[in-house]
């Protein structure tokens, strides 16, 4: 099985998406996504360490947050491999954890990197406007 | 202004939620953990909570049997709004009590938030409401967890649940699923390994899906056809005994 492309994981990659989802501005729907990217990073890594450590609960309860935010902030293909993940690790399935991480891994950095250019600034806004 | 009280560890859900009440005019309170949540509720005074599941240190399926213990919150509604796919951790939520049950991968945030509308009246909702019908009558219009129609008989009832699950369109442990498939006269004997099927073939949908497997998603369609067809047979022989929309839906509390 293969990492997803950053495409089919996220379809949603448009800051008008992550500014109605905050109900705020533009601001605050970069700083949402900035909260889900960093949120996320982090199940991942407590994913990571669960697994090193053999505690495969450790990684189903990551898997579950990460699945539900995922999914309510649009990222579908990325839900889809943290609910998978998510059974593999409650049923205590050690190789299966171990075969969906790292393309858990790998999707999610191409949907970083997509999303976080998606909304960057652009280059023709004037600087103070970014303040 | 009404209180939400949101309990829920992810920082992302509370986020999002609390922007979105906040557009609706309500004032929102967030409890991190079981044992927060059941404080603050005693704190703040919620005309409404959304109870996460899963939580740190009280589960979700605790704080709701505490709060339903107390005769002073007995009224009080809340909905579960849980990422599990467990159809028997669903039903068990409306066993206890709860007044809707929401999955967190199946309802838009709008969705949501009606419920939470709806719960409390309906009153501080213009945004919302104005979303889904600009009518007199705006929170009758879109219930969160409806999508089937329930006026139509329990056999059509089904046949479009299904054709909604093999579309992808509803999770099986959505409200609809537990309702027609545990009050919908098919007998426990046969719904509770009928939700066990549907939850692995979402499982299974979802790996072929991964897997790029045409012929193996094509199978879980098959599947669920089939299964389809047993629950409308099921369904149409028990037809008369079967579910009033009303009498079902409270039929699990």
């Amino acid at each position: 099985m293969n990492a997803l492309s950053a495409s089919d994981a996220a379809a949603r990659a448009d800051l008008d998406f992550w500014r109605d989802l905050s109900e705020g501005t533009d601001e605050s729907g970069r700083e949402l996504l900035e909260l889900y990217l960093t949120d996320t990073g982090a199940q991942i890594s407590l994913m990571i360490s669960g697994l090193a450590q053999g505690r495969t609960e450790d990684v189903a309860c990551a898997a579950h947050t990460c699945a539900g935010s995922s999914g309510t902030c649009g990222v579908d293909g990325l839900a889809r491999l943290f609910r998978q993940i998510e059974y593999e690790a409650r049923d205590a399935r050690h190789d299966a954890v171990a075969n969906t991480l790292p393309l858990i891994v790998e999707t999610f950095d191409g949907v970083r990197v997509r999303l976080l250019k998606a909304i960057a600034v652009p280059a023709t806004e004037p600087i103070q406007e970014r303040q | 202004m009404k209180t939400v009280l949101i309990i829920d560890d992810n920082p992302v859900i509370t986020s999002i939620y609390r922007g979105k009440l906040a557009a609706e005019g309500l004032h929102t309170e967030i409890g991190v953990n079981g044992d927060e949540g059941l404080k603050m509720l005693d704190r703040c005074k919620p005309d409404v909570v959304l109870l996460d599941l899963m939580l740190p240190k009280v589960n979700g399926m605790e704080v709701l049997q505490r709060i339903r213990a107390r005769p002073d919150y007995k009224n009080l509604p809340v909905i579960v709004f849980s990422n599990s796919y467990s159809p028997e951790i669903m039903q068990q939520a409306w066993g206890y009590g709860a007044t809707d049950v929401l999955h967190k991968s199946n309802t838009t945030p709008r969705n949501v938030v009606l419920a939470l509308v709806r719960a409390i009246g309906g009153n501080a909702a213009p945004a919302a409401a104005a979303a889904v019908a600009p009518s007199a009558e705006p929170m009758q219009a879109a219930p969160a967890r409806t999508v089937v129609d329930r006026a139509a008989s329990p056999a059509d009832q089904i046949a479009v649940l299904l054709q909604k699950f093999a579309a992808g369109e509803i999770a099986s442990g959505s409200g609809d699923f537990v309702r027609l498939m545990s009050g919908g006269g098919l007998g426990e004997h046969f719904a509770a390994p009928m939700l066990k099927l549907f939850a692995a073939i979402e499982v299974l949908v979802a790996v072929a899906d991964q897997a790029v497997a045409g012929p193996a998603r094509e199978l879980c369609h098959d599947s669920i056809r089939a299964i389809a067809r047993v629950c409308r047979q099921t369904a149409g022989a028990a037809e008369g005994s079967l579910l009033s929309p009303v009498a079902v839906s409270r039929s699990a509390h």
